[in-house]
């Protein structure tokens, strides 16, 4: 089993890399416990080490690719979806 | 030309096409749910810093991203299965709206490109909370949108419209049309099914929620999933109870607009019935057990620490409502039907307080059951409109005038015997204002037979007759009628 000993700091750090670990871990962790019934120490469920905090942190730590990336496709879907509704309210005008 | 067509083996093709669209239904109809509610549970974490409801909301998110590919790979199933074993449906029905399903592509586009960013950029954009919120929230608007779309052409397939939808099929309409998309059930179909996934989509999240609380876990986690159910179980509980009004709105649609469909399922006939069993009614026993049981947990709720409980007075208030709800669909349907539904909310309420006792206080039983309870309806909500409405192949004669290229005519087969397609309408004129009101307001309580038999001349004292029975007519569409049916023109 991969480190369960993730401070806190290591959750919330802007590498991609450490967050895809992160993930990992929630889905192995799970099988892990249905075949053999880990204690019921606090270790035990991924999700301990991550429930106290709620890790916001300063906008400039995130990574700034995926803040592009992430607004570019915002506006993109949101200017779509007013296209869809402009084409849907036309059609219901024109044949 | 003898019509020859591929045989689907053992299921037949209208069963292989019934499976592949409920299990479609099973995974796509929780798309809108889940979306909504991890907007809700980012949302709620974010304003409270309570960290719960962010991580149940990541997980949901997983699921969704899973569901969402294998709810698009059934709809493929689909899709082939009907473009080969009903060839001339599907090729008409593409033909007819073609720019509404490329837009319906577009959309599915956005949602599977939105979806993926919102999942795996979750951890990137912890400084940025709001803008991913905000990302997320946007699958719910874009869901609703690609819905509306794919509701036309649900809709269309179940009222057709009276003369106008009809006409307008045999004019060989390439690629849009605007009465066939905004037919009669559209808005119906629309709302029920969007208040229906999201039902359906919070209950399934509560019934995980419950699922995970068997587990042995420690105090903290088992809070976070308490709080995961209680949140979902409450969005689908206002969502559930918006459905059966809009329900018997839909029914008052489908009354005038497709009598077939009403008659099969208010009175259980056609396919409605399958194995002697009629599902409409299992149906509905589903949503009175679900209504009792939920009614009772929110009373039992212990409000102390819940956001999502209800006071006392709103629960009798809605209880009482639907007491009343039930006894009209007792007047339209049987009194059996009122009394049958009666015993299984109390049937439900009950074992839903058992449930809730025998887990000392924990819902978790509660959850699981009606999660499962909620799919069964859903399911069953998908068959039984599917089931009762009129076959296509029995409208075959007033699609074959849509455009298909010559090219490909002889390849459009259905299964059916050329010798009993009636012969299609000769170029259909629209007719003129007066035969289209007496087609379209004379025939909400007996056919038009019953005008044309009668013999006397008094038809203004008819037409007030029918006002008086309930017939709605503005007094210029009366004189219009009046006159119409006086100078005897036909309609
Ligand atoms: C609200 C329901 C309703 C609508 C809508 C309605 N009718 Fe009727 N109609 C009735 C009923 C009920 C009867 C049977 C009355 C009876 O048997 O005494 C009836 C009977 C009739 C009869 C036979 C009367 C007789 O004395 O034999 C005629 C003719 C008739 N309707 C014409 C019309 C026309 C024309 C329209 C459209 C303008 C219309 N109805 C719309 C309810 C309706």
């Amino acid at each position: 089993m991969k480190s369960n000993n993730n401070p806190e700091d290591e959750t919330i750090d802007s590498t991609g890399k450490q967050d895809m670990n992160a993930s990992t871990i929630l889905s192995e962790d799970e099988n892990n416990e249905s075949g053999k019934e880990v204690s019921q120490s606090k270790s035990s469920h991924p999700w301990e080490v991550e429930l106290g905090v709620y890790p916001l942190r300063p906008a400039a730590e995130d990574p700034k690719w995926a803040i592009r990336l992430v607004k570019s496709w915002a506006v993109i879907a949101v200017l779509s979806g007013i296209f869809v509704i402009a084409l849907l309210i036309l059609g219901f005008f024109f044949d | 030309m003898n019509p020859k067509h591929i045989e689907f083996p053992v299921l037949g093709a209208k069963w292989f096409i019934g499976f592949t669209a409920l299990s479609h239904t099973a995974v796509a109809s929780l798309a809108i749910g889940f979306a909504f509610i991890v907007t809700i549970a980012q949302i709620i974490g974010y304003l409270d810093k309570d960290r719960s409801y962010d991580l149940l909301a990541k997980r949901i998110q997983l699921f969704h991203v899973c569901i969402y590919n294998i709810g698009t790979i059934v709809a493929i199933g689909l899709v082939f299965g009907l473009s080969g074993l009903y060839p001339q449906f599907w090729s008409q029905l593409f033909v007819h709206q073609f720019w509404t399903l490329i837009l319906e592509e577009f959309l599915f586009f956005l949602l599977a490109t939105t979806l993926t960013f919102h999942y795996f950029f979750w951890d990137h954009l912890w400084g940025h909370k709001k803008l991913h919120i905000f990302l997320g929230a946007l699958l719910t608007p874009l869901f609703l949108l690609q819905f509306y779309l794919i509701n036309g052409i649900g809709g269309f397939m179940l009222t057709p419209g009276f003369q106008e939808g009809q006409a307008s099929l045999s004019q060989g309409i390439l690629g849009w049309d605007k009465q066939a998309f905004y037919n009669p059930s559209f808005l119906m179909l629309t709302l029920h099914r969007t208040f229906a996934n999201i039902s359906y989509g919070g209950f399934v999240v509560a019934g995980l929620c419950g699922a995970m609380l068997f587990r042995p876990n420690s105090g903290a986690i088992k809070a976070c999933y308490e709080k995961g159910g209680h949140l979902s179980f409450a969005v689908a509980f206002i969502a559930l109870l918006s459905l059966p009004i809009v329900g018997y709105f839909y029914s008052y649609v489908l009354k005038y607009e497709a009598n077939e469909a009403f008659v099969n399922l208010m009175w259980g006939k056609g396919d409605v019935i399958a194995g002697g069993i009629d599902w409409w009614w299992i149906k509905h026993l589903c949503v009175a057990g679900m209504l009792g049981m939920t009614l009772t947990y929110f009373w039992h709720e212990d409000t102390a620490d819940s956001r999502f409980s209800m006071p006392l007075v709103m629960i009798v208030t809605i209880g009482l409502f639907y007491l009343i709800f039930y006894m009209s669909m007792g007047m339209i349907m049987t009194w059996k039907f009122f009394w049958i539904m009666l015993a299984f909310a109390l049937i439900g309420g009950l074992l839903a307080r058992h449930l809730v006792s025998f887990h000392k206080g924990s819902p978790r039983a509660l959850y699981v059951l009606v999660g499962i309870i909620s799919f069964l309806t859903v399911m069953l909500g998908g068959y039984v409109r599917e089931a009762s409405r009129p076959r296509f192949v029995n409208r075959i004669a007033h699609y074959d005038k849509i455009y298909t290229p010559a090219e490909r005519a002889p390849y459009l087969m259905v299964d059916v015997d050329p010798r009993t397609i009636p012969p299609p309408p000769e170029a259909i004129e629209k007719p003129s204002l007066a035969v289209q009101l007496i087609r379209q307001k004379c025939i909400g309580c007996h056919t038009l037979e019953r005008v044309r038999n009668y013999r006397l001349d008094n038809w203004e004292l008819i037409v007030d007759q029918m006002r008086a029975y309930g017939l709605k007519l503005a007094t210029t569409e009366a004189e219009i009628i009046i006159t119409h049916l006086r100078e005897k023109q036909p309609y």
